[in-house]
């Protein structure tokens, strides 16, 4: 069995009053407790931490912890004594009833165990990803919960942040207590080419420079199939074309589509394409930096360098 | 939707009336209107048992709680826009 060495859980020497045991436990519950850290590994950590506060913060268990802590072996391993048994047992009922490691039920799992009588299972909440596809008709998505496949019916419409309510799909009770239940809150998975904003999406649209100078028809993708859609003459980068109720579904409104301009220069031109822009050059008049001081300066040089 | 009494709030979520009581007064979930006696809406669990999970684990007072919650829904919020953003100024730098 592992030993856990509890005082470097909590960052304190063995020798540490209790003071400085609860300030350490303190300090670490509020940077991996579950409800405030979504790291992968934060609870897991929170746990390690919560039970060797558990065990530290009373004199009893404490002075049966340290009295232990010499059969571990110099390789982390440890062997309790065979004529090992608690002798008493403070009971701890916490705010999340940690499931703890073997190497403390080994030792103290008696005299800690959870308080008795019936005990309804606590709710629980896990994120859902939906692809926004999944959004637009009634779907059903398989999700794994203990080790159980549940297959969950996610409305049309249902949106980032929502949540979904499981009727006693959390944990289970003790001694025929009803089973909690299971929260899915609706996380949105980022979209290649749509952007969310409430219930409108938003698609960037490329345009070639002349496009944007003399408007057109483009064809623009949408959740479902792609539409015609119509750029002004003269739009620039950021303008907003809205195609209304093409947006996600809402549960009383659709929301719209946002079409934004984005003007895109090739890559690559040819010596045709360069002759028409230096000809574009030569007789317009527009000059983009007319608002500064000096604009027309800073123009004329970089007429000058591009000749 | 579901409500519960208050009394079956408490077993739910194993607190003490009082401890519900002083929750309620700080505002941390809000009975339903329309009645005179407490009513709550079963989405109530979800907040409660967080907030009993932040004050036992964390020895928090329970307005120290209420701040705590707010600023983790802020919190939340301001990351999720700040990905949206970043994610839709990409696009345009792409």
């Amino acid at each position: 069995m592992e030993f856990k060495d509890y005082y470097q859980i909590l960052g304190v020497q063995p020798g540490a009053d209790e003071k400085e045991i609860k300030a350490a436990y303190r300090k670490l519950a509020r940077k991996y407790h579950p409800d405030v850290n979504s790291d992968a590994d934060a609870e897991s950590k929170f746990k390690e931490v919560a039970e060797a506060y558990k065990v530290l913060k009373d004199a009893e268990t404490r002075a049966e912890y340290d009295q232990l802590r010499q059969y571990r072996d110099a390789r982390g391993g440890f062997q309790p004594p065979p004529d090992w048994h608690r002798p008493g047992g403070a009971s701890g009922a916490g705010g999340h009833e940690a499931d703890f490691s073997d190497f403390f039920e080994s030792l103290f799992g008696g005299g800690f165990s959870r308080r008795g009588g019936p005990r309804p299972g606590r709710d629980l909440e896990m994120e859902l990803p939906l692809f926004l596809e999944d959004t637009v008709a009634d779907t059903r998505k398989p999700i794994s919960v203990h080790g159980r496949t549940l297959n969950v019916n996610i409305p049309a419409g249902t949106g980032d942040n929502e949540r979904i309510r499981l009727k006693g799909q959390g944990e289970p009770g003790t001694d025929g207590a009803p089973a909690g239940d299971l929260y899915l809150r609706v996380r949105l998975v980022p979209h290649p080419v749509f952007d969310v904003d409430g219930r409108d999406l938003i698609v960037t649209v490329p345009v070639a420079p002349w496009e944007a100078a003399l408007g057109g028809k483009l064809q623009v993708p949408t959740l479902n199939g792609r539409i015609s859609l119509t750029v002004p003459a003269g739009s620039q980068t950021g303008r907003r074309l809205r195609v209304k109720g093409k947006g996600l579904a809402g549960k009383n409104a659709q929301g719209d589509l946002y079409a934004v301009v984005k003007i895109v220069m090739p890559e690559h031109i040819s010596d045709t394409d360069r002759e028409l822009w230096r000809t574009l050059a030569e007789q317009s008049d527009f000059n983009p930096r007319a608002g500064w001081a000096g604009g027309d300066r800073s123009r004329n040089q970089a007429e000058e360098s591009g000749k | 939707m579901n409500t519960l009494t208050l009394t079956e709030l408490c077993r739910r979520v194993s607190l003490p009336e009082h401890a519900v009581i002083e929750i309620v007064e700080v505002g941390i979930i809000e009975p339903l209107g329309g009645s005179s006696t407490w009513r709550f809406d079963d989405r109530t669990l979800v907040v409660l048992s967080r907030a009993a999970r932040l004050h036992e684990d964390l020895h928090l007072d329970w307005p120290g709680v209420a701040l705590a919650l707010e600023l983790l829904e802020e919190i939340g919020t301001l990351r999720r826009e700040n990905e949206q953003l970043r994610q839709r100024l990409n696009r345009f730098l792409d």
